[in-house]
């Protein structure tokens, strides 16, 4: 039940900035940071509405992927690609290794591998492409 | 103490290298010393209300990004206020790290400027990724962090 809630606040945080920056037209930085300001000082002033456990892990999600909904619309153009990106966010923090935990960046890491992977997989078919394409050339040759 | 300098040059040198392999006109350019003291600034004003008020590490640093984000567009020069209130974004991350060292605000303030100079050099470098600044804030963490153990500790 937990991770489903995680999963569904990585989704918001990454769909919710982008949407403010592609249809409102508001700068990435602050259709980032106004977003997961409001929405941790809600749980900073009201903390008995959820458990302690999500009372602590849902801003710092909710923060680091609204780094995954800076992404711009040439990258990622479908809001799809971006809720997907923000639940591969949600996944590797939550089962990334405590080594980093405490160091500045470490919610920006996983952010960026996440955009960079769903990017990588649309990707896929191109490269697909192109290897059929030279296979074909190399035969011809 | 030899192996320290040998490591540190080898990285160095490592750095330089790839920044050179991805510049797209092969020439290291360092012009913004602008970005790095916004980068510094940031990560300072981050650390001040994490550290030193006890916020909460999200709050503090969406606030400096929330704050950052009313700077005038043609502040420091014409049309540089957007990659200013970057730079101050991408400052406030490393500030959210925990306290590991004596000198933490030191520390923060050479973190600050490591990512500061990566901030400069990757300016066309993943343009419009999310988690570019993140992921710049977690280098110049990880760099300088890895510099003040193998000299100081």
């Amino acid at each position: 039940m937990e991770i489903a809630i995680y999963l569904l606040f990585g989704i918001l945080g990454a769909v919710i900035p982008y949407g403010l920056t592609r249809e409102l037209a508001v700068e990435p930085v602050k259709a980032s940071a106004l977003p997961s300001l409001i929405l941790a000082l809600g749980f900073y002033f009201f903390p008995q509405i959820v458990s302690e456990n999500l009372n602590f892990h849902i801003p710092v999600i909710f923060f680091g992927a609204s780094f995954v909904g800076m992404v711009s619309k040439k990258i990622l153009p479908y809001y799809l690609e971006v809720a997907l990106a923000g639940i591969l966010f949600s996944m590797l923090y939550l089962n990334a290794s405590s080594f980093f935990n405490g160091y500045g960046g470490g919610l920006g890491t996983p952010a960026c591998i996440s955009v960079l992977s769903i990017y990588g997989l649309k990707k896929v078919k191109t490269l697909v492409r192109f290897f059929s394409v030279k296979k074909n050339s190399d035969a011809k040759n | 103490m030899y192996a320290s300098v040998f490591t540190s040059a080898i990285l160095v040198l490592v750095s330089i290298g790839y920044l050179y392999l991805f510049q797209k006109d092969r020439k290291l350019k360092l012009g913004a010393w602008y970005l790095i003291i916004a980068v510094i600034l940031g990560a300072l004003a981050t650390t001040y209300l994490y550290i030193g008020l006890g916020i909460s590490a999200v709050i503090s640093s969406a606030l400096v990004g929330v704050l950052g984000g009313f700077v005038p567009k043609n502040f420091p020069f014409p049309h540089k206020g957007q990659s200013i209130r970057m730079a101050i974004y991408c400052g406030s991350f490393i500030g959210m790290g925990q306290a590991f060292l004596e000198h933490h605000y030191l520390f923060i303030a050479f973190a600050g400027l490591v990512s500061g100079i990566y901030f400069c050099i990757s300016t066309n470098q993943l343009k419009g990724f999310g988690g570019k600044l993140g992921t710049l804030a977690f280098v110049g963490v990880a760099v300088s962090y890895f510099l003040t153990y193998i000299f100081f500790t």
